[in-house]
């Protein structure tokens, strides 16, 4: 495994001459701060890397999938492809839990498991190199290592970086990221002993810090018919609102739409959507199979925790914690699964 | 605190006890620090123990209200035969949430014979997001919601049950917030709504989170007939400045949508301008007056126009 360290202005350096670098262009995406809120943005050499932090609100999956996506434009009969944006993408400073989120969404996006390979995504996420940054202090409602993860998980990561204060250990897990530290090798200096002491002990703190749920044989106990009024109790306060989805680094449904200008021209466009609205299910014929917030956050659950296990292999919850932290009305998905195990 | 909430409990158990209720919609801790979070016990299934599980503190921020109008709203695929009985409802309520009951009782959304209305005194709730700031839990009033601040309503009136205890002062100056916005130039103020709502991500939370915000089907929701796009600037525009317009003279100002807010827009600064506007050119306010008309449901000749004006250059 190749390994390296920087100090935090060297990271700086680093990235600064990355941008253009023989006359490859690279968008690099870091940890910054606006208005007092953290939020993962493309680099300049005047943006400072920020490092304080738990994690970011939103997950970074817009970065491959994002929100509003323009697949083709039309006129008339004649449609016109809009290519995915070309060029090497770096994503510096997401959480384990997040990195690991991109496994997912690859099985989901890739020919595997749907037998349909998405150009849009693929095009963007098979040109990336993810450096992902170790948890120091995790935060309320992280539940990472119950669900294969932690804080200083490679899986997803073409690099772990950690943090230890004043400079960053990297670690290659990838063929990427053995070309990444290779490439710049002559900027990183080998790491000692104290360095690898640091790492462990910043990890150590930060694991006992994880809330922990079971998944043991969760797919089975899902498997048992769960009376409607199991669902019931658990939605009666849910506001419908989709943060829990929309936030969700696995989330990944998307809608269609046509939106056409007068003259005939328009485009197709594809936006995120949720399985938590009703509109989801609607059927043009008014019916709608899954009309009760019960039902919903069945899909919602049985998605995560029993299709894609048996689809692709995966529980699509990374345990995270975004929507544990951002529901209105604090709807606790690891508090659902105890249920679930009977706790 | 400790003593509003066990006479709350006593009175929710009385209540389970007398059979004067099917539901109790009230709060219960939390899985977070600082949280409490909403809890709707059905007592027609538990014993009056039940009422054990309530709590009255600092963290009680929900607005109830928006999960009343779906227990007397016909089902959404069609009423059944043998429809049962309109359930009776006992709901906690703050200042706010009463004034959220009220309007949706106005607007004929819920029968008041069918609530039974437990008021708590209010002395203003705190805000999670200033708490992570300030990391001063002990300075209570640094830490209160902006709503509460402005807030002159913390002493209900017109409930079926009081408990009664210390209650906010009425604040001198009501719409401070909304007056250093008025004072700022008309580009400026557009360039702080759309840097506000740049952030959105159409979520629809800040709509889900509001009581009065039940239609059945949401202009943003309605395919046939589509107001709005798959989420341009100008579609998001569009959906907040409407958002916001069908709430005044309805807004209790309770901040439900700003709390529900994963992305932490300024939606307040918006709601507040439009009660302010509504009370100064309107004279109404959402008050505990069960009997007044709101504006939007009236017309009278002599109502203001002022504000229909050219628009204006450069600004
Ligand atoms: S379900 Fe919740 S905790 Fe799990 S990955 Fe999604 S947002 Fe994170
Ligand atoms: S965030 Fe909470 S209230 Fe909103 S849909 Fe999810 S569980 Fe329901
Ligand atoms: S935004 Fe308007 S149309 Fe939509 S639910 Fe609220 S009040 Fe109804
Ligand atoms: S809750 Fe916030 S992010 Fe969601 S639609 Fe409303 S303003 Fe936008």
């Amino acid at each position: 495994m190749k390994t390296g360290i920087l100090t935090k202005p060297e990271i700086q350096e680093l990235f600064s001459s990355m941008i253009t670098k023989n006359g490859e262009e690279s968008r690099i995406f870091v940890p910054a701060t606006i208005e007092g809120r953290v939020i993962l943005e493309e680099f300049s050499p005047e943006r400072e890397i920020f490092y304080d932090f738990a994690n970011f609100l939103r997950p970074p999956k817009g970065i491959f999938f994002p929100q509003r996506e323009v697949l083709c434009s039309f006129e008339q009969e004649r449609a016109v492809e809009v290519p995915p944006a070309a060029g090497r993408i770096i994503i510096f400073g997401i959480r384990p839990c997040d990195a690991r989120s991109f496994l997912f969404l690859d099985k989901i996006f890739s020919a595997g498991s749907s037998g349909f390979a998405d150009p849009y995504y693929l095009g963007r996420r098979e040109n990336s190199v993810i450096i992902s940054l170790s948890c120091i202090e995790p935060s309320e409602g992280c539940f990472c290592t119950s669900l294969g993860g932690g804080p200083g998980d490679e899986s997803g990561s073409d690099i772990v970086a950690f943090d230890l204060g004043d400079r960053l250990l990297f670690e290659a897990h990838s063929a990427k990221g053995e070309n990444f530290i290779e490439e710049n090798t002559t900027e990183f200096r080998q790491p000692d002993a104290a360095d690898q002491n640091a790492k462990k002990e910043s990890l150590q703190a930060a694991f006992n810090a994880i809330s922990r749920i079971s998944t043991d044989g969760l797919v089975e106990k899902l498997d048992d018919d769960f009376s409607d009024s199991f669902w019931e109790e658990i939605t009666a306060t849910c506001l419908g609102c989709g943060v829990c989805t929309y936030l969700c680094p696995t989330c990944h449904c998307f809608d269609i739409t046509d939106e056409k200008d007068r003259d005939g021209t328009g485009t197709r466009v594809r936006t995120w959507d949720s399985c938590q609205y009703p509109l989801f299910t609607m059927h043009a014929s008014g019916h709608n199979p899954r009309a009760e917030k019960k039902q919903r956050m069945r899909q919602r659950i049985m998605h995560k925790f029993s299709y894609t296990p048996r689809t692709t292999g995966d529980v699509f919850c990374v345990g995270c914690g975004r929507c544990v932290r951002k529901c209105p009305v604090n709807l606790d998905i690891r508090e659902v699964i105890r249920k679930i195990n009977g706790e | 605190m400790i003593e509003v909430q066990n006479q709350m409990r006593i009175l929710a158990s009385d209540l389970i006890r007398q059979k004067r209720v099917d539901f109790i919609i009230g709060y219960e801790q939390g899985t977070l620090a600082h949280t409490s979070r909403p809890c709707i016990i059905d007592v027609r299934t538990s014993g009056p123990e039940v009422s054990e599980k309530l709590v009255w503190n600092s963290y009680c921020s929900n607005n109830l209200s928006v999960y009343l109008q779906k227990f007397f709203a016909p089902p959404v695929q069609g009423r059944k035969k043998d429809a049962a009985p309109p359930l009776r409802i006992g709901l906690i309520v703050k200042g706010c949430d009463l004034r959220s009951v009220l309007n949706l009782i106005r607007e004929k959304q819920v029968p008041r014979e069918n609530l039974i209305l437990i008021g708590l005194p209010c002395t203003g709730m705190l805000d999670k997001k200033k708490m992570e700031i300030n990391k001063d839990e002990l300075d209570i009033e640094k830490n209160i919601q902006d709503s509460c601040l402005e807030c002159r309503f913390s002493n209900v009136k017109g409930v079926d049950f009081e408990i009664t205890g210390k209650t906010r002062e009425v604040p001198g100056d009501l719409y401070e917030v909304v007056r250093l916005f008025e004072a700022r130039t008309r580009k400026d103020r557009l360039a702080y709504f759309e840097k506000e709502i740049s952030r959105c991500i159409r979520c629809n939370a800040c709509r889900q989170a509001c009581p009065s915000c039940y239609c059945r089907e949401c202009f943003a929701d309605q395919k046939d007939m589509k107001w709005l796009g798959s989420g341009t600037m100008s579609d998001t525009m569009i959906y907040h400045l409407i958002r916001i317009f069908h709430q005044a003279g309805r807004c209790a100002e309770c901040d439900a949508c700003f709390r529900a807010c994963p992305e932490e827009i300024d939606l307040r600064t918006f709601t507040r301008k439009l009660a302010k506007d509504v009370e100064e050119l309107f004279g109404f306010v959402t008050d505990f007056n069960r009997e007044s008309i709101p504006p939007l449901s009236t017309f009278s000749s002599g109502d203001s126009d002022s504000f229909i004006t050219e628009p204006e250059e450069g600004g």
